[in-house]
């Protein structure tokens, strides 16, 4: 166990060294990378929401999708005042709105498929009404027909 | 120091007294913080925690976050956490929706199954009802027509009873027209009859009677009084055959007593060709008699009862008279003068007839058509005191007899 505990010390004493060199020697091009990163990022979110924004047949997340394109645009400023951590803050933020907005559209489309569903229940609902009629209205005129033929 | 250099250091000691605790109190609640809390106030919020836990979770502890944030005077901070949290919380929500939305499709579902059997057998029943209704309703309309065509059917039978009944009445009337016509053409036939009888003057009263009886009858006729015109004919007819009877035995009398005269005549005037012989006409009541005296010196020697030969001429004559004239009842009868006793006389005479039919009858004559009698001396012609007019009651008479 101790042994263990030595090696874990070693090992991490080997990556804080390592994670400073890197970081000492590497920072300037480690922030372009980190920049890039988070461009990628943005831009990814940006389609996400354009795809969103196409599959939302229903229009149920249109102000949704407008403030999450506003947070990505905020990211996209925050990311040129290179402050990274709050642009990877309101990237999670944004992860969290493209996530909220695909369960509303999935929402929203299930949503209409209850409404047709619903809406067909109320025409069987009616048609069976206007069979039942159809069927006393049929009753009645078998009825009055056998009276008159005896 | 100045005084608007004091003046400048108590304002400002003064402001930082009052800024002091301004700055250290919690600042106001971002209104991301505010909405989030209002949202999570929901009741939806409550159900959105049974169906998405985790979520849920996530998203009280960014409230919880953001809130320590707020109360730590990071609004930042707390802005960010709170719109993140706001987002779970919408994730959840909507998950909700969906966990709901999912729950009306399989109850709507559930019912349109539940409608669909429902609608089958309700449509099955009403096809069945339907097909019932259509067959009362084609029983009905045939029998409908039936009863238009039974009607139409009573309808033509009753036009045709009363054409027939008609036709049959109009018949009827024709029929006794008819029978009335025929029988005043019967009566005028009859009348027409009688007229070929001479009724009109022959039987004078029934035949005008019958001739007035025809005229009523064939105005009757004209008047369609068809039971008066059969009676009147009827009695037309009757009374024109009862004067046509009457009329009958009268007219063929005449006709028969002209036929006779005029054959008579002619018998009187072949005989007056005869030589020697005296031809005279006598009437006995309606008996007519044509008389042919034959001088008996003509068939006779002195007072002999032999026809002496060389008088064949005067037989053949004679018998060729009686030949062509045979209705005609023939009588010989001989007749003498007074020169004798009566019955030496009637027997010379009766044997002078005697032989004269003797040789009429070997002439040819036949037997049964002559009689032959003797009269004597009883009916003279002349005065028998002269030799003359004994010569001429000595004959032989040949008597043809008529009406």
């Amino acid at each position: 166990m101790k042994n263990l505990r030595k090696k874990h010390s070693a090992l991490s004493a080997i990556g804080l060294w390592s994670f400073l060199t890197v970081v000492t020697g590497w920072c300037p091009r480690a922030i372009a990378g980190e920049a890039d990163d988070l461009q990628a990022m943005i831009d990814r979110a940006r389609r996400n929401v354009t795809d969103l924004q196409r599959i939302d047949d229903q229009r149920v997340s249109v102000e949704e999708s407008a403030i999450l394109a506003t947070w990505l645009d905020e990211a996209w400023r925050l990311r040129s005042e290179k402050q990274f951590d709050t642009v990877r803050v309101v990237l999670d933020r944004c992860d969290s709105q493209a996530d909220m907005i695909r369960e509303q559209i999935t929402a929203g489309q299930l949503n209409a498929q209850a409404l047709a569903e619903e809406t067909a229940l109320k025409a069987a609902k009616k048609h069976i009404e206007e069979l039942t009629r159809a069927i006393a209205a049929a009753k009645q005129k078998k009825a009055s027909l056998e009276a008159v033929s005896k | 120091m100045s005084l608007s250099t004091i003046r400048f250091l108590s304002v400002s000691v003064a402001c930082a007294a009052l800024w002091l605790p301004l700055g250290c109190a919690t600042p106001p609640k971002p209104p991301e913080l505010v909405a989030f809390e209002r949202l999570r106030s929901e009741p939806q919020a409550k159900h959105a925690e049974v169906v998405a836990p985790n979520v849920m979770k996530r998203s009280d502890r960014l409230l919880a976050s953001a809130r320590n944030h707020w109360e730590d005077n990071n609004l930042d901070e707390a802005r960010h956490d709170a719109l993140h949290g706001q987002a779970k919380l919408k994730h959840a929500l909507a998950l909700h929706q969906q966990a709901e939305a999912a729950e009306r499709i399989n109850r709507a579902k559930r019912g349109l199954k539940k409608y669909a059997d429902e609608e089958a057998r309700l449509t099955a029943e009403l096809s069945a009802l339907n097909e019932q209704v259509a067959l009362l309703e084609q029983l009905q309309k045939q029998s409908h027509e039936r009863e238009q065509l039974m009607s139409e059917l009573q309808k033509q039978r009753d036009s045709a009873s009363a054409e027939q009944k008609n036709l049959s009445q109009k018949l009827q009337q024709e029929k006794q027209h008819s029978e009335a016509a025929e029988k005043v053409q019967a009566a005028a036939l009859a009348l027409k009859e009688a007229d070929t009888v001479d009724a009109k003057r022959l039987a004078t009263a029934p035949y005008q009677s019958a001739v007035d009886m025809l005229a009523r009858a064939q105005q009757e006729l004209q008047s369609s009084q068809l039971d008066g015109a059969r009676v009147s004919a009827d009695m037309a007819r009757q009374r024109a055959a009862a004067a046509a009877a009457a009329a009958k035995p009268l007219f063929e009398q005449e006709v028969a007593g002209q036929e006779r005269k005029q054959q008579a005549e002619a018998l009187a005037g072949e005989a007056a060709q005869i030589q020697s012989i005296e031809v005279r006409r006598e009437a006995r009541g309606q008996l007519q008699r044509l008389v042919l005296h034959i001088p008996s010196a003509l068939l006779f020697k002195g007072r002999g009862n032999a026809v002496v030969p060389g008088s064949e001429a005067i037989v053949q004559r004679v018998a060729a008279l009686m030949a062509k004239y045979p209705t005609f009842p023939v009588q010989l009868v001989g007749h003498t003068d007074d020169k004798g006793s009566a019955d030496a006389l009637l027997a010379r005479s009766h044997a002078r007839a005697q032989a004269l039919y003797t040789a009429l009858v070997a002439a040819g004559v036949s037997p049964t058509r002559a009689v032959a009698s003797g009269q004597g001396g009883a009916e003279p012609i002349s005065d028998n005191r002269s030799a003359s007019g004994r010569a001429r009651n000595n004959r032989v008479e040949l008597v043809f007899l008529y009406q």
